[in-house]
């Protein structure tokens, strides 16, 4: 199969824009993407999105946006896997070039969540879980996660307090990110104090609610040194879904789609998980943001929190956990936040994050769509 | 009127819902006279969840019953919801009832209305289906969520709850039968609702003597005079009860000490259930009452009509009564709520929908 | 007049929703819930329907404060998922509890209720919650 490398990217700055539609983010990140390629002529759109035929009455994303953004008559097509569009957007856009039949293909991801008040959007994103058997009676996405989060601090015996140093390191590095939504600090006493929205889950546990546009430009390694002095190559991807009805599984406290996609990616790029330098995980809750990082086999479980709180993770620490603010800080503009994960790996990679930078040779992103239901692990090795 | 076959009662089961409201609460909201509703001898009434309305209380009664009847639920084939309370004005309630008991789909059954005693007359009904050799079990619900004008004096009362019955022919598993019934029928307007209004109208005194005594009083008569019966071959006396006070007048007038009256008399503790009304007062007397001993059961409706049924203990009773929750327990498990909470969950106020 | 609910969804889905009723495949034992049409553990297409007991415990819930539009008026909404005494899971709502009483561990059992209603004049949608025993 042909190597496939990261050659550009661009993205927007999240945060609630009512005066940009789906169209204006996209190409605002498009531009920016095309211009670190030299505006290169892309052959393929791949655009991971969730929300646009349920808020925006839009479906045929992929033709859209391919125009606005001037990329021609090309092959688009979106792509959809709740939350985690973004990834599932890159793992497509992989195989479109792996396969030999594309060079440059361009992977977007775009997400416009602010076109209702929030209760219509929440019903909007509860379409993630079982139409039949879950949002028909009436849960919400975040009830789901709040059930994981009972579990998990019942489980291991995990205090309130623990929990929310989270919230607290995400927000610290999202400060220094231009494109965070969130930037300002938060303490433990104001993440415990927070309005309860589905108890345990606080309104500073929750990823906020908002609109941002990535997009990044893949090449095969025929090309991507004549596009860019930097690239950084996808050297293992991995995908893997489980039952949506979270009720079926056996373990609640833990993905099993996690460590299969993780392990595909693990293996294909011929790493373990202790050779991750920097890691940008789906943390659209707090408990999510520990569980991930045990599945991804960073930590035993139950014990994330607590080390999390002994210092472990931290921007210097090896991996450095979500040092763009994760969703929680830098924003989750759900199907768009895939393909952010994986321009801002691939920046840290390059050395130019404009955040928090921590540098290194091998960063790893992981996308989840739903609670669990699609997740993908994609590494990318300078 | 005696059918050629003897039918009998297989299983009885109640819901009453577990939120209360003081009478008191509702009459200091309202401005009434402190202890204005001391002379209906009722103390606090149930009121239904939010979620809970005719379709769910029936069920659960429902399930009671079939719990008690000890028949695989498959073998009834009639049902029937007597209501005033549907939740649609066109759908049937049985429908939904069926379905989640399992009983679909070769059933017959309907709605039936007429105020308080549409439960009564699918009681007449299944005696007639079931004597025929029609059908050999039929499940009798009787099951309402009352609606009542807010600052009405009819608030004070008005409230929610069910009762259920499985019959069948007379025979080793019914623990009661009908010894015969009398029904008493005519226009008489006591209490109504047009169709697209949401509280019912009434003539105040005129539900009393025109209405509700007079044919309880002509329906028990003629059935005593049909079975050559007096009151003191009576062991108890259910009567519809809309209040406390009533069943015990209508009861002096026709000759029934009130010690034969209170085990059935419910009301002043739940409120009046409408159609759950006399036949939550008939479980609880078929919970205590002993083989051989009979029962005088008059449902009345307004419109008007009543019916009066004689029923005779039979052996296996008290080994039954233990199987599902008893009117007792039902009572005594309750929780009280403010007018606020009352409110919401009789819909008085809602959220406005954008 | 719009209609939020779907007919022939409520519709379809009535023996899993008001009966859960669940498909069981009789070559390996596994019970599926909801019913599925072949089986996840060996893949055999053979399965019949079993009414499942309704009893159970509860395993973790929530307290949804923040709810979804058309349940608004039933704030706040207590959600668990209950392990039935056949050892499979569903989620559910709970009713008839205080949502501070709500307890890990809390036995609970199944009964018919409204879920939602669409508007005054739409459909009323009915399903299982739990309630504690």
């Amino acid at each position: 199969m042909v190597r496939v490398y990261v050659v550009g990217v661009g993205l927007t700055k999240i945060g609630r824009f009512f005066n940009k539609g789906l169209r204006e983010l996209f190409a605002e990140a498009a531009l920016k993407a095309l211009d670190e390629i030299g505006n290169e002529t892309v052959q393929a759109l791949v655009v991971g999105n969730m929300t646009s035929s349920s808020l925006g009455e839009q479906d045929n994303l992929g033709a859209l946006l391919a125009d606005y953004a001037g990329l021609g008559k090309i092959p688009a097509f979106k792509v959809e896997a709740a939350c985690g569009s973004g990834g599932v957007a890159v793992y497509t856009g992989y195989f479109l070039v792996a396969s030999g039949m594309f060079d440059v293909v361009m992977v977007g991801g775009v997400e416009k969540q602010t076109e209702y008040p929030t209760r219509i959007v929440s019903k909007a994103l509860a379409q993630a879980a079982d139409a039949e058997y879950e949002l028909f009676h009436g849960i919400s996405f975040t009830g789901l996660n709040a059930l994981v989060m009972r579990m998990y601090m019942n489980e291991y015996n995990v205090s309130r307090d623990e929990m929310s140093i989270w919230p607290v390191l995400m927000h610290k590095n999202a400060v220094k990110n231009p494109y965070a939504q969130l930037r300002f600090e938060v303490t433990k006493e104001q993440v415990a104090k927070s309005m309860v929205i589905a108890d345990p889950i606080r309104l500073l546990d929750s990823s906020p609610i908002g609109d941002g546009a990535s997009a990044l430009i893949l090449a095969s390694d025929r090309v991507a040194k004549k596009l860019t002095d930097t690239p950084v190559e996808i050297a293992g991807i991995g995908m893997a879904t489980d039952h949506i009805y979270v009720a079926y599984r056996k373990n609640l406290l833990s993905f099993e789609a996690t460590i299969l996609a993780a392990k595909k990616a693990y293996e294909m790029a011929k790493i373990e998980p202790k050779n991750v330098d920097v890691a940008e995980v789906h943390d659209a809750f707090t408990v999510l943001g520990f569980m991930n990082l045990e599945d991804l086999g960073f930590s035993e479980r139950g014990k994330t929190p607590k080390l999390m709180n002994e210092g472990r993770f931290w921007p210097g620490d090896k991996p450095t956990v979500n040092p763009s603010g994760g969703l929680k800080a830098r924003g989750h503009p759900v199907g768009a936040t895939g393909v952010y994960q994986i321009a801002e790996v691939a920046m840290q990679l390059r050395g130019d994050f404009p955040g928090v930078n921590v540098g290194g040779d091998i960063g790893l992103a992981q996308s989840i769509g739903g609670l669990g239901t699609t997740v993908t692990v994609i590494i990318l090795k300078r | 009127m005696r059918p050629t076959r003897d039918v009998g009662i297989v299983g009885w089961g109640t819901y009453i819902p577990k939120f209360r409201i003081k009478c008191s609460e509702i009459g200091k909201t309202w401005g009434f006279p402190p202890e204005y509703h001391s002379g209906l001898i009722v103390l606090e009434k149930t009121v239904a969840n939010m979620d809970e309305d005719t379709i769910t209380m029936g069920w659960e009664a429902a399930k009671s019953a079939l719990v008690r009847a000890k028949i695989n639920p498959e073998e009834v084939e009639a049902i029937y919801v007597g209501t005033e309370s549907k939740p649609y004005a066109v759908k049937p309630s049985i429908t939904v009832i069926a379905e989640a008991l399992g009983i679909t789909p070769k059933i017959l059954g309907a709605d039936l209305e007429f105020a308080c005693r549409a439960a009564s007359e699918a009681l007449e009904a299944s005696i007639g289906l079931i004597s025929s050799g029609m059908i050999k079990y039929s499940l009798v619900i009787g099951s309402d969520t009352a609606q009542a004008s807010p600052g009405d004096v009819l608030e004070f009362t008005a409230s929610s709850g069910a009762a259920a019955f499985v019959l069948g022919p007379r025979g080793e598993n019914t623990v009661a039968y009908f010894e015969g019934s009398y029904s008493y029928i005519t226009d008489t307007p006591d209490f109504w609702r047009r169709q697209l209004a949401s509280y019912p109208m009434h003539g105040e005194q005129f539900t009393g003597d025109p209405a509700y005594f007079a044919h309880i009083v002509a329906a028990a008569k003629g059935l005593m005079e049909e079975l050559g019966l007096k009151p003191s071959d009576f062991d108890y006396a259910v009567f519809h009860q809309p209040n406390g006070r009533f069943p015990l007048k209508v009861g002096a007038k026709l000759g029934f000490p009130k010690e034969k009256i209170l085990p059935g008399l419910i009301t002043p503790m739940i409120g009046n259930t409408y159609n759950g009304s006399a036949l939550i007062g008939l479980c609880a007397i078929l919970e205590t009452a002993k083989p051989g001993q009979r029962i005088l059961l008059v449902p009345f409706g307004s419109g008007a009509g009543a019916d009066a049924y004689s029923i005779i203990v039979e052996d296996g009773i008290e080994e039954k009564v233990h199987l599902a929750p008893t009117v007792k327990e039902l009572v005594e498990n309750k929780i009280y709520i403010n007018y606020t909470h009352y409110a919401k969950f009789r819909g008085l106020i809602s959220k406005f929908s954008f | 007049m719009s209609m939020k609910i779907s007919v022939p969804r409520v519709w379809r889905e009535i023996k899993a929703h008001y009966l859960l009723e669940a498909t069981v495949c009789n070559k390996c034992g596994k019970i599926h819930y909801p019913p599925r049409p072949i089986c996840d553990n060996c893949g055999n297409k053979n399965l019949f329907r079993r009414k499942l007991s309704g009893e159970g415990e509860v395993l973790t819930y929530t307290i949804q404060y923040i709810v979804l539009e058309g349940y608004r008026e039933y704030a706040p909404i207590v959600f668990a998922i209950v392990r039935l005494k056949e050892g499979i899971k569903i989620l559910a709502q709970l009713t008839d509890v205080e949502p501070e009483n709500v307890k890990m561990g809390m036995r609970v059992k199944a009964v018919l209720r409204k879920i939602c209603e669409d508007g005054k004049i739409g459909l009323i949608k009915y399903g299982i919650k739990f309630k504690p025993v």
